[in-house]
């Protein structure tokens, strides 16, 4: 098992390297020339041709890249056009604040959506199961920006209750200022975890194993959580590893809306200010930290499924 | 001895479409459509989206006979008496109020339908083209091409949808044709897994095996007879994934990544109006809720589709 | 021999989109303490139906149970709260389904799905409990070192030695056994039933056989019951049912077996299938398909008419030789 993991965890790297290599190749696609950024309009050619080679800019990309790559091993994404700020220390400043977004978002999907699939599948045609479904159907089609405008308006504007954007500084203001975008960053996901649990059970609650369990006389509280839920477990974390990419996608465009202090804010600042080097380190940064989360679903598997655990010890 | 490889093939043709059968002598498509219109939400759901491609089409044909006349007065011209005005059942122009420039928002919003509509039709179409093509390959011929095509969509996956998308656009700058594309590649490596998954449990059957017993070629094996029984669930996932395009176009136009305005994007619409929805809510409202119906209409359609493809899989 | 189930007049129905289906139309039936009730009838007969409303296990819904008594010990069984039928099930009655591939959980190991039944009924601590469950795994002839191993580690006899081991873990009266070998091969199938058999009799449980295989029966019941289309056709003993059978439905399934000791040309077959249970005749289910059909038979539904010794038939043709007559 432990070889497994080390072995997932080697395969990992040229993974990251290639990702790295996307981005970088993307985002030297861009027509807009580094040094008449930075410059503006005080460059003459001669200042501009000099900036570029300071850059390295003048350089092959598969020698910029690999530049890059060595800089970024040692914690250095280069310095902001704009800002002339450290980049990295630019993103571990905000990634706190995203991750933050990001695992409520999750906690609150998981906390939601599984429960009401599991029980909607069990009273499967009455009307709280059609409502559940209904529900969660329109939960997946809804923008997940638009969400958050209208819980702005109901809560914020309307009522009063929360507040409309911005972190909080304390505890209590963070938490307050931290429900509305967590859950419009929740939405699809939450309706996504709900309707494969709700399909999961279902599947589950047909099989022979159930009638065993039942037949021992055990409680039916029991056999639902320790053998229908562990065994439609398996696909819910399939989804949820899937959702993992939505919902960091979705937090950069709630964090626009809600003007949260995150990387997706900060990435979208930088796209304005033509700041490549600071795109291509949060999209670096952001792909990263999909990889790894994947790569714990994928291992996740393992604990919840004998079949998958032995079929990796070989 | 050509004459041959053609009877023959039809032959297996034929028994391709026998294993199709069930019992009642209906054929699989036949099935699907009685399966299809049992399911009434489904149903709902295509009348909803030919509504939407008619009002796409019925916009554009407008467009071009008053030669955008029409287009520079109410869709983009701005009539600034009437600013923020509430939606009123007065006029047809007033239905779902007035913009922050006065706009006919009812207008915009059907004006809007042909940027999810087509973007999200022509993208998938690209991507379920390239990734077709490369999930195809993958899946017929396996081994080492199998292992290069897949890992390089592997890494490809490894970016966040979404983000994908912004570092195209970012890169590339915000215009409809860069969308297009940001919108297509990061779609390609799924289609290729939904293809190369497809081809996969259909290429050992007995027909292909029989078809190749013919002396059929592997283009031809591919084209006549697995592309066509992997297609239902190509079909499937294309139907989804113009559902998730328009969710993606329209985020990106909120980023002002995409669709600018004053185009009349639905997504864009929203980015305006954001600065002044404290004061009149029924300019955010209408065109989120423009967006949320496509998408709800295109998933009940795509599991529709998917329910009555393959009972078997039915709740 | 005391009388330890008592099933009367059970109807069980379910309502489905497209019809009712008539599972079982008021089967009666009598199981004695300690001995061993064949059950055999096609498929779609409601041998899986009626086991499963013994156990009430009906899935509600869509199964409604319309009437009838399951009685057991003077209790009826139809009437008990979610708590009370929870301590039938497991301690005084247990079942063993069709097919062991599927009656495992698959994420849960065998040896503590053994324990989990004895857990739940015996207050025992887990360590005693776990004790047991490898006694009983020692017992259905399987290694107690394999008490952590999962499901799909063992073969399928194995795996129904392991259902085996959970339904007898602790000594229920009553064993039903829904097809226990179908799923097995021949000679796996011998070693698993001799098994029961041995652990049965050693633990004085009855046991209610549901099969199609009358070779089955013929070794191992004392009892048989024919079911046809959700009633009871013929019921006696092993020799009253092989030898002196009575109704002609017995008849044709006893000829489409092949024999060693006669000489038979070829086998018979009964025509026809089973009637659709959603829509049965009117009369007697098997008027259709049976060759002495009276044109009342095709109206008119026959009652059970007691033989001797306890031997009863539903059949006309019984009629004016049974003792009520």
């Amino acid at each position: 098992m432990y070889r497994y993991i080390l072995k997932r965890v080697l395969l990992l790297i040229p993974v990251l390297l290639s990702v790295i290599f996307v981005v970088f190749f993307i985002m030297s696609l861009t027509p807009t020339d580094a040094a008449e950024v930075i410059l503006g309009n005080d460059g003459t050619p001669e200042s501009l041709a000099r900036l570029r080679q300071e850059l390295g800019l003048d350089k092959p990309l598969l020698v910029q890249y690999v530049n890059y790559v060595r800089n970024l091993l040692k914690g250095d994404m280069g310095t902001s056009y704009r800002s002339g700020l450290s980049i990295s220390e630019q993103i571990f400043d905000k990634l706190p604040n995203t991750m933050i977004l990001a695992c409520s978002a999750v906690l609150i999907a998981v906390l939601i959506g599984i429960p009401a699939g599991i029980i909607s599948a069990k009273k499967q045609y009455t009307a709280f199961d059609n409502t559940v479904t209904f529900v969660a159907l329109i939960g997946a089609a809804v923008p997940g920006f638009w969400m958050g405008l209208m819980g702005v308006l109901l809560f914020s504007v309307k009522l009063g209750w929360l507040p409309a954007a911005r972190m909080g500084k304390t505890l209590p203001l963070l938490l307050k200022s931290l429900i509305l975008p967590a859950f419009t960053v929740s939405t699809n996901t939450c309706a996504m975890i709900t309707r494969q649990t709700r399909s999961s059970m279902l599947e589950v609650i047909k099989q022979d194993y159930i009638d065993t369990a039942r037949s021992k006389g055990v409680k039916e509280s029991v056999v639902t959580f320790r053998h229908m839920l562990s065994n439609a477990l398996i696909p819910i974390i399939t989804v949820i590893g899937l959702q993992i990419g939505v919902l960091l996608g979705g937090s950069v465009i709630t964090e626009n809306v809600f003007a949260w202090p995150g990387i997706g804010k900060y990435v979208v600042d930088s796209i304005t200010n033509r700041d490549t080097p600071a795109v291509l380190g949060c999209v670096v940064v952001i792909s990263v930290l999909f990889s790894l989360a994947n790569l714990c679903v994928d291992l996740l598997y393992a604990f919840v499924d004998p079949r998958i655990k032995s079929q990796y010890s070989k | 001895m050509r004459g041959d490889t053609v009877t023959t093939e039809t032959k297996t043709l034929k028994t391709a479409a026998a294993l199709c059968e069930d019992g009642s002598g209906r054929t699989l498509w036949q099935e699907m459509r009685r399966r299809f219109k049992k399911n009434r939400m489904a149903v709902v759901a295509l009348c909803v989206l030919s509504l939407l491609l008619l009002i796409s089409v019925s916009t554009l044909i407008v467009d071009v006979a008053t030669e955008k006349a029409f287009y520079k007065t109410y869709i983009v011209g701005q009539d600034m008496p009437n600013k923020l005005k509430a939606p009123s059942l007065e006029s047809v122009r007033d239905l779902f109020g007035r913009d922050e420039f006065g706009r006919s928002i009812f207008f915009r919003v059907l004006w809007g339908a042909r940027y999810s509509l087509f973007i999200g039709i022509s993208t998938v179409g690209v991507a379920v083209l390239a990734g077709g093509i490369l999930g195809a390959l993958a899946g017929y011929y396996g081994g080492r091409l199998d292992n290069v095509i897949m890992r390089v969509m592997d890494v490809l996956l490894a970016i966040p949808y979404t983000l994908f998308a912004i570092a195209i656009v970012a890169a590339l700058g915000t215009s409809i044709v860069n969308l297009l594309i940001a919108m297509t590649i990061p779609r390609i490596p799924s289609m290729a897994r939904v293809v190369r998954a497809a081809v996969m449990t259909v290429k050992d059957r007995e027909f292909i095996e029989a078809g190749r017993a013919a002396g059929a070629s592997d283009l031809r094996i591919i084209a006549k007879y697995i592309l066509p029984n992997a297609a239902s669930s190509i079909i499937v996932q294309a139907t989804l994934s113009v559902a998730q395009c328009i969710l993606g176009i329209a985020a990106l136009s909120y980023l002002s990544l995409g669709v600018k305005p004053p185009l009349p994007e639905w997504g864009a619409m929203l980015t305006s109006a954001k600065s002044f929805f404290r004061d009149a809510w029924h300019i955010t409202v209408f065109p989120g809720l423009a967006i949320t119906v496509s998408v709800l209409s295109l998933n009940i359609f795509g599991d529709g589709l998917r329910d009555a493809l393959d009972p078997k899989q039915k709740r | 021999m005391g009388t330890l189930l008592e099933i009367k007049d059970l109807v069980i129905h379910f309502e489905m989109d497209d019809g009712v289906v008539h599972a079982l139309n008021g089967v009666d039936l009598t199981i004695h303490e300690g001995e061993t009730l064949g059950l055999v009838g096609e498929t779609g007969a409601g041998k899986t139906t009626l086991a499963k409303g013994i156990m009430g296990l009906t899935p509600r819904p869509p199964g409604k149970i319309k009437s009838g008594e399951i009685l057991y010990e003077d209790r009826n069984l139809l009437t008990l709260n979610d708590q009370e039928i929870r301590e039938i099930r497991g301690r005084h009655i247990s079942m063993i389904f069709q097919d062991p591939m599927t009656s495992l959980n698959p994420v849960m190991t065998v040896g503590d799905q053994i324990a989990e039944v004895i857990e739940t009924h015996d207050r025992i601590s887990k360590q005693d409990a776990r004790r047991k469950a490898e006694e009983m795994m020692e017992m259905v002839g399987i290694s107690c070192e394999r008490y952590p191993e999962y499901a799909h580690q063992f073969s399928g006899g194995m795996k129904q030695r392991i259902v085996i081991a959970i339904a007898l873990a602790c000594n229920p009266k009553l064993l039903i056994a829904d097809e226990p070998t179908t799923a097995l091969d021949v000679t796996i199938q011998a070693q698993v039933l001799e098994m029961m058999s041995r652990l049965k009799s050693t633990r004085n449980t009855a046991m209610l056989l549901i099969t199609h295989d009358l070779g089955i029966v013929a070794q191992n019941c004392d009892h048989v019951a024919i079911l046809y289309a959700g009633k009871v056709i013929e019921y006696g003993t092993v020799r009253q049912v092989f030898k002196q059978h009575l109704h002609p439905y017995t008849k044709g399934l006893l000829g489409s077996i092949p024999s060693l000791i006669e000489d038979v040309e070829r086998l018979t077959s009964i025509e026809g299938l089973m009637p659709d249970p959603v829509n049965l005749p009117q009369g007697c289910a098997f008027s259709p398909r049976c060759a002495h059909a009276m044109e009342r038979c095709f109206c008119e539904a026959p009652p059970l008419y007691l033989m001797e010794d306890g031997h009863s038939v539903r059949c006309f043709l019984c009629e004016h030789s049974s003792k009520e007559a």
